[in-house]
């Protein structure tokens, strides 16, 4: 028996030692990854197969104020800027949504739905929450299945694939929990950037109002139990309106939703 | 790892040559399955076990060699799999990519390397009639099977 303890002993010492040795190096740099190198690897192969499929609006009138707003979050949460990119797209439905790899989709009726750009800002502030907190490979994963995600790292993944998985990831909601988490994080985001998040809760009241619209629907269906969050999102607020914060410059909301009208 | 006569199994007298290819086939079919069963390590566990069931009745030579090989594979089979979920918590991206994964991956497929270097080398032995015992598995098959 003493023998079968020590040889143990020895065992486990030896997987520790060697383990400990490897260790010691910075694996990461040896190859060159990141933390997050498989969404990257997983957004990067479907953004290339996706970017092919989407109607983007390019205009800088329109883009130019959704980066602003992006970097004003970013700047102000510590986020990595680079790591997310946020698109204007040609879809009639109110609706937007994230995708593998950091990009943040957002509808040209979303955009023209959007009173102000506090409203917009809690809108995009929860969508980078989803982002930030992984919930987009989650949902992904948990749903569609990892021979989805296998597919995608291998590249033979068909363009059919890479539709549904878009249509997807646009059209169903996450769960109570993860949006909880995300209008939590949006909030805490609005604040370290001085912003309300009041026409946050405004915007989901009001899409909980409409819902009876057909156009509306897409939004309230992947956000369910808007009300209640807006109640939520009231209880944590602590910036009013009126010392909100203004991103744009006079006028910058109005000149892009001018902008959308010609689209 | 120990190369030792048949008297340390108290057998005496060599083999026969069926009971010698029986006791290597466990070594050989334990490094097969942990080749192709990856990366589901619950395979090659499984595989051993239902070999070392079918043999359990055979002679005491061939149960030591069956129950070393099982033996040998419990171990693995924990290590491996913890690389397995910790990898599929990586791909899910429920933990980020890190240089422990890769550590702890590295080390695991030391550790594997070395399994198969000496199930080979143990299944030639056997297949030989030279009596082999593993570091630590040896020991622990003479207290399964009981009669050292």
């Amino acid at each position: 028996m003493k023998k079968i303890a020590f040889q143990s002993l020895v065992a486990v010492a030896a997987f520790g030692v060697v383990f400990f040795l490897f260790l010691r190096v910075n694996w990461l740099s040896v190859f060159g990854l990141s933390a997050n190198a498989i969404e990257e690897k997983v957004g990067e192969l479907y953004w290339n197969i996706y970017k092919n499929e989407a109607d983007f609006i390019t205009k800088p009138a329109v883009t130019d104020p959704l980066d602003s707003l992006l970097t004003v979050l970013c700047e102000a949460n510590e986020l990595n800027r680079s790591s997310v990119t946020v698109h204007a797209v040609r879809d009639g439905e109110v609706n937007a949504y994230a995708l593998p790899g950091g990009h943040i989709v957002v509808n040209s009726a979303m955009l023209r739905d959007s009173k102000n750009e506090a409203e917009f800002c809690g809108v995009l502030a929860h969508e980078l929450a989803h982002v930030q907190k992984g919930h987009v490979m989650k949902k992904t994963i948990s749903e569609l299945g990892i021979s989805v995600l296998f597919s995608l790292l291998s590249g033979n993944v068909a363009v059919d694939v890479v539709r549904e998985v878009a249509d997807y990831l646009s059209s169903t909601a996450y769960s109570r929990q993860l949006e909880q988490e995300a209008d939590d994080t949006a909030v805490d985001y609005l604040h370290q950037a001085r912003i309300s998040p009041l026409p946050m809760a405004g915007f989901f009241e009001r899409m909980a109002r409409k819902n009876e619209i057909p156009e509306l629907m897409e939004w309230v269906n992947t956000h369910p139990h808007l009300e209640k969050r807006a109640a939520r999102i009231r209880r944590q607020t602590r910036i009013s309106v009126a010392k909100s914060r203004c991103v744009l410059s006079s006028g910058g909301w109005e000149c892009m939703q001018q902008a959308l009208s010609g689209e | 790892m120990v190369c030792e006569s048949f008297s340390q199994l108290n057998i005496g007298v060599k083999p026969y040559e069926s009971e010698m290819e029986s006791a290597a086939n466990s070594y050989l079919m334990s490094m097969f399955v942990m080749m192709f069963g990856l990366p589901l390590p619950i395979v090659n566990l499984l595989a051993t076990v239902i070999f070392y069931l079918v043999n359990r009745r055979s002679t005491y030579f061939v149960r030591w060699h069956c129950t070393q090989a099982l033996v040998s594979q419990v171990p693995l089979f924990l290590i491996n799999a913890v690389l397995f979920w910790w990898t599929v918590r990586v791909l899910i991206g429920w933990v980020p990519l890190s240089s422990t994964y890769f550590a702890y991956l590295f080390t695991v497929v030391l550790f594997n390397a070395i399994e198969i270097v000496a199930l080979i080398f143990a299944a030639v032995r056997v297949r030989k009639g030279i009596q082999v015992e593993l570091f630590l598995f040896g020991p622990l098959t003479h207290k399964m099977c009981g009669r050292a």
